[in-house]
């Protein structure tokens, strides 16, 4: 065991691992999975996944490899070693347009904010001409979103920051599936985001509490199954140094 | 379908010489690719240099073994063209009905059943 996982707190390691689990049953055998840039729990999840219940789903890494083979969990997701042990590179160019012709089933992005549509924002933060922040921008996104068969948001916090009622910009939007949070995994219906099922440990009153716009509450709301020991060994074999915990704020 | 030099069973494959448009008409084929290879090989070849795979196997449905699979066209560096072959498929294919009479009278190589994924 790592440094890093030694001085974990214990409620970064039971959000870490319930995330990285539901990231992962999100995928289906077979699928053409794609994730975003500084990805490191979609990275970890889809690993995950094709040792587990999706053994031919194919990756294809935002650097280009297909299906890497790492000798182990790197930090990054730009780290030459996620190209080790590919048997193909499919590079930006080639991977848009397979996004253009609706050829990717599934891709993990991120978003500084969110609303109940499905409207992400990685634009700016504030007044267009004198923004409070400068975000990164949405790099693929606004072409992804709209084309990928399903678009799964992820984010290491859960607050009324991240889920807004309105976004400042839409950067991007579209074929919205899933956001999976520390404390939920949210469903896009036709009428927006609701609860899909809450993580063991947390409250639904939390979960709305914790979200800038109107969740409908169901009468019936589920609980996330929690990880399988099964699950939690594959991921401590598969990413022994914690990489799946590096995204939050300790 | 797209004939190639070198395949793993997966069907990423590797594509020598020159590549005419077969790289993009694997990436239009909505169905997906159905290869054909001169040989297949292992994975593990074919990852020592990940960067020559001009056909990724996710996009391929099943992989053929046949060499001389191109003939009597060519595929570099194994053969030419082969221009009597190439007059004869021609003469014959003229009429209706030829193309079964030039199959009937040439010797196809096929080493083994298709590898579907």
């Amino acid at each position: 065991m790592g440094n890093r996982l030694a001085s974990l707190p214990e409620h970064v390691v039971r959000a870490g691992n319930q995330m990285a689990v539901t990231l992962s049953r999100l995928i289906e055998d077979g699928e053409k999975v794609f994730h975003g840039v500084n990805s490191p729990l979609p990275m970890v999840a889809i690993f995950l996944a094709k040792k587990r219940h999706a053994p031919n789903c194919s990756l294809v890494e935002v650097a280009g490899s297909v299906d890497p083979k790492p000798r182990f969990m790197p930090n990054s997701t730009a780290d030459p070693e996620l190209c080790h042990g590919a048997a193909s590179m499919f590079y930006n160019p080639d991977m848009y347009d397979l996004f253009a012709r609706g050829g990717v089933d599934l891709a993990f992005l991120g978003a500084a904010q969110l609303d109940k549509q499905g409207r992400a924002n990685m634009s700016y933060i504030g007044d267009p001409f004198h923004p409070k922040v400068r975000l990164p921008g949405g790099g693929g996104g606004a072409v992804i979103m709209p084309q990928v068969k399903r678009t799964v948001i992820w984010r290491t916090v859960h607050d009324r920051r991240f889920l807004v009622p309105h976004v400042d910009f839409s950067t991007q939007s579209g074929n919205l599936s899933h956001v999976v949070t520390p404390i939920a995994l949210l469903e896009k219906k036709s009428t927006g985001l609701e609860i899909a099922s809450v993580h063991a440990g947390h409250l639904v009153d939390e979960v709305i509490e914790k979200t800038g716009f109107d969740l409908a509450r169901s009468s019936v709301v589920r609980q996330t199954p929690a990880p399988s020991a099964e699950e939690l060994s594959a991921l401590e074999e598969l990413d022994p140094d914690g990489v799946r915990f590096s995204e939050f704020r300790v | 379908m797209i004939h190639v030099q070198k395949s793993d069973p997966q069907g990423n494959a590797q594509i020598l010489g020159n590549q005419q448009f077969d790289v993009e008409m694997t990436r239009a084929a909505q169905k997906g690719v159905i290869l054909t290879t001169e040989k297949i090989v292992a994975q593990e070849e074919i990852a020592t240099e990940p960067e020559r795979t001009a056909i990724p196997g996710f996009l391929v449905k099943a992989v053929v073994e046949t060499p001389g699979g191109a003939s009597p066209c060519s595929c570099h560096p194994y053969y030419g063209v082969d221009k009597d072959e190439m007059a004869r498929y021609l003469s014959l294919t003229r009429e209706k009905g030829g193309i079964g009479k030039y199959l009937s009278s040439t010797d196809i190589t096929h080493k083994q059943d298709a590898v579907t994924k």
